[in-house]
Parts: C-alpha cells; structure tokens; sequence
C-alpha cells in the first residue's frame, strides 16, 4: 500500500518520531487514516502497529485493515440515529398536541351539553301541564341524545388516555380490584338479582389504572348482557397456561354471535342496537389497548342467549424486568 | 360582596345560567357574585393594585379553564394572600383529567367537583355544595 502524496513528506517524520518511543497501537485507534491504492484513489484504513524488540533491532510489526466498509456502516448507523431523533421528536410533538386536543375535547365539547341539557330540563318544568305527551318525549329525547353524548365523550377520553398512558407494571391483587368495581355497579344498581364469584387472590401483572380500565368495562358489560336475565351470574377465575395467568369474566347474559368476535374489539363497532342495550362502543376497545400495553391479549367465546367468557391473557409475574 | 356572598368565577355564560338557575331551585339565597375570567376574580378579591381591599367571600365556586389568568392561578394566588388564604374554594369543572386533579389539590383546592351534563344531576350537585358549605361546614374564620 502506498501513502497519499499530500501526507508522503510528513509520514517520513511521523514514522521515525514512532519508532523513538514505540508503543502498541491497537487497531482504528483514533485516527482517522488514508491509504492510497496503485491507481492514485485512496481509501480508508486501520493500523495497528506493534513494536517488538530483538537482539538486532527493533522490528515495527504494521497491519493494515481496509476500513471502507466499516466507515460506510459507521456513516449509515449515525444517518439511522439522526433520523430517529428526528421522528422520535416529531412523535413527542404529536403526541403532545393529542394531549392537548384531547383536553379541549373533555372541555369544550361538554360545555354545550350541558347547556342543551340544562334548558331543555329548565323549559320542560317550567311548561309543565301545558306540554303535550309527545312534547315531554321530545325534551326527554333531546337530553337523552345530550347525555349520551356526554357518554361517548367520556369513553373517547377514556380510550385516547389509555393509548398514551405511561406503564407501570406492578403484581396486582385483581381479585380485590374486581369486587370493589362490582360491589359499586351492585349500589348503583340494587333492584338487580346478581350472584358475583370472584376467586380470591388472582395475582397479575399490570398496571394499577389500566387494570381499574379494564376491569371497570367488563365487567360493566357483564352487568348490562345479564339485564334481562332475571337471575345473573358474573363469575371473574382464574387459570394457568403456559407459566401465564389467563384470567376469564363470565356471565350467563344474552352473549353474542361469534361470527362477529373478530367486530368486538373494534371502536365504535356495538353488536347489539342502542335500544336493547346501551353503550358507546369504545369499552372493548379500551380494554384491547389496555391489554396489548400490558404486553398481554384479550379474547372471547360465546354464543348467542348462552352468556359470554372473556379471557385475558397477562404476561408472566416475574417478567416486570 | 360580603362575608355571605359566592363568588363565581366561570367564563361560559350558559354555565353561569344554569348555575344561578340551580342555586335558585335549591333556595340557596346568598348573594352571587359572577366573575367571568380569572384577572377580574383577583381583582374581585383584591381590588386593582393600591386600592383598599374588598370583601372576603363565604365560598368561591372556580372554574380551571378560564380567560387570561387560569383557575389554577387564581387559586395559587388565593392561597399566597393572607386574607384568603382560608376561603373555601371549590373546583368546578368538565375537566376529569387526573392532573388537574393532582394540580388543583396541590394549589389548595377544598373540593373538585365535575360539572355533571344531566341537569337534574347538575341540582344536586349546586344543592350538596350549598349545604355542605355553607350551612354545614364550620369555616377558620367565622363569617
């Protein structure tokens, strides 16, 4: 290998200050070396050198290592993680703009609800006795429409809170997070005939708030499928597979088609009409997102009048580092 | 105002109706004070700078997202005044959001409650605040 022209003069000197106090350099050491090729084109290179002391002389040992490729890979690396940066910032931006949006939601759109509610309710009693049977449905039907929509907004949040949640996985006692949910739909709900097991001490990983999330819809759901049933059993078990905590939600309501399972989870998708049974659409959802940042998965099995299990599936406890 | 009065500090004229509307229906009769961004509930309390202060008010009733001075600057500001450092504030508000939860308790907020969109639910939330704080609750400072 021949050495550049523009460096030749100056590597004469720069060899024999080496050789005056020779130390091992090891390979790519700091320096940022050429080599030229016979053809007058450089290239980059690495140099080792070695100093070894015989009885004659002190022999310099010099290997010479191609570094084209490795530079190139270097330059790719360094492009990757700037480009990274990059996205990662324009991430951040909107992740926070999100947030912001999702804050002028919760505020502003409730707002006129409440005034659309409000004075319905005001001119609805201030009119008694001279409304007609269907003028009263018709102010029922617009606060109605007002506080479902009030109801969606909350589900929304609920959805779009869980998707930029920050995880914090911590064992958790999910059989006591469980009945203290369903000991509050029971007062809210005390006309109901609803028998609970709730196994004890189901351990799993989670995190405290998407737990309360996901515990909060299924089992809300378990209590609304079961409102025709005059007597409702909702039963939260627990089992092993593979290492794996599966913990299942059943109830004996009206269940659902399983030619639609693969619909359940989608947002806004609802297998029953608003007039059999209310809801947003969005509780499933939620539960989904809650389960995959958990680094878990959600499925169900059911058919239709026979009730519906829905499984959960953590990941291991232990697993947390 | 007076040592009887409510301040209100919210800036949506349709929530300050319904408000009024519901502290009506619950014969709450102190007299309601309503200011609608947060510069103007500071200067309510305060009075423009180097004039003699006003009256301190049995309760004020604060909204969070409110025009130039937020809800929360109000109150920090409240906290940091001798004269109502005391003052029972609650937080009124549409917002759940567990930071300003947090944020709101941190300043010094007595209560938070969410604006309920149900009107009848509405009632009954301006009917427990009037009763409980102002009939029931005993304050540092009698009135």
């Amino acid at each position: 290998m021949l050495i550049p022209a523009e460096v030749a003069t100056r590597h004469v000197a720069h060899r024999e200050g080496y050789a005056r106090a020779a130390q091992p350099r090891p390979m790519g050491m700091g320096l940022s070396l050429s080599g030229r090729r016979k053809d007058g084109s450089q290239l980059p290179v690495e140099i080792s050198l070695s100093p070894i002391n015989t009885a004659e002389a002190r022999l310099i040992f010099c290997a010479v290592r191609d570094a084209t490729e490795r530079r190139a890979t270097e330059r790719q690396i360094r492009r990757l993680n700037e480009g990274l940066e990059r996205q990662n910032t324009e991430l951040q931006a909107v992740n926070n703009e999100l947030e912001a949006f999702s804050y002028s939601v919760s505020h502003d759109l409730r707002a006129p609800l409440r005034a659309i509610d409000g004075f319905s309710k005001i001119l609805q009693s201030s009119l008694e006795g001279s409304l007609s049977e269907r003028d009263s449905d018709y102010f029922n039907r617009i606060r109605k429409a007002a506080q479902n929509m009030s109801k969606l907004i909350d589900d929304l949040l609920t959805l779009a809170r869980v998707t930029r949640a920050d995880v914090k996985l911590a064992s958790l006692n999910l059989s006591r997070l469980a009945t203290a949910v369903a000991d509050r739909l029971l007062e809210n709900q005390p006309e109901r005939n609803v028998t609970l097991q709730i196994a004890p001490d189901i351990k799993v990983l989670a995190d405290p708030a998407l737990l309360q999330v996901a515990m909060e819809n299924l089992l809300g759901n378990a209590f609304k499928f079961t409102s025709t049933k005059e007597k409702a059993l909702i039963e939260v078990g627990c089992m092993s597979k593979d290492g794996e905590t599966v913990v299942f939600v059943r109830d004996n309501g009206v269940g659902f088609d399983m030619n639609y399972a693969d619909k359940l989870f989608t947002p806004f998708q609802r297998l029953h009409s608003a007039s059999e049974f209310p809801g947003t659409g969005i509780g499933l959802a939620s539960i989904k997102r809650v389960m995959s940042k958990l680094g878990g998965r959600i499925w169900a099995e059911s058919s239709v009048g026979e009730g519906a299990t829905f499984y959960l599936q953590f990941a291991r406890i232990g697993a947390e580092q | 105002m007076n040592r009887q009065s409510i301040l209100l500090v919210e800036d949506n004229p349709d929530d300050i109706a319904l408000m009024l509307h519901a502290l009506s229906d619950n014969q709450i009769a102190n007299p309601v004070v309503v200011v609608e961004d947060g510069e103007q509930a500071l200067q309510t309390l305060f009075g423009a700078a180097g004039q003699a202060e006003r009256g301190v008010p049995a309760l004020i009733l604060l909204d969070l997202n409110l025009p130039k001075r937020n809800g929360l600057e109000v109150l920090r500001e409240l906290r940091n005044h001798p004269n109502t450092r005391l003052v029972p504030v609650v937080i009124l508000t549409s917002s759940l959001e567990p930071s300003d939860r947090l944020n709101a308790y941190q300043a010094g907020a007595n209560s938070y409650l969410r604006k309920p969109v149900d009107f009848d639910e509405f009632v009954h939330v301006a009917q427990q605040v009037g009763s409980y704080w102002l009939r029931l609750n005993q304050p540092a400072v009698d009135n």
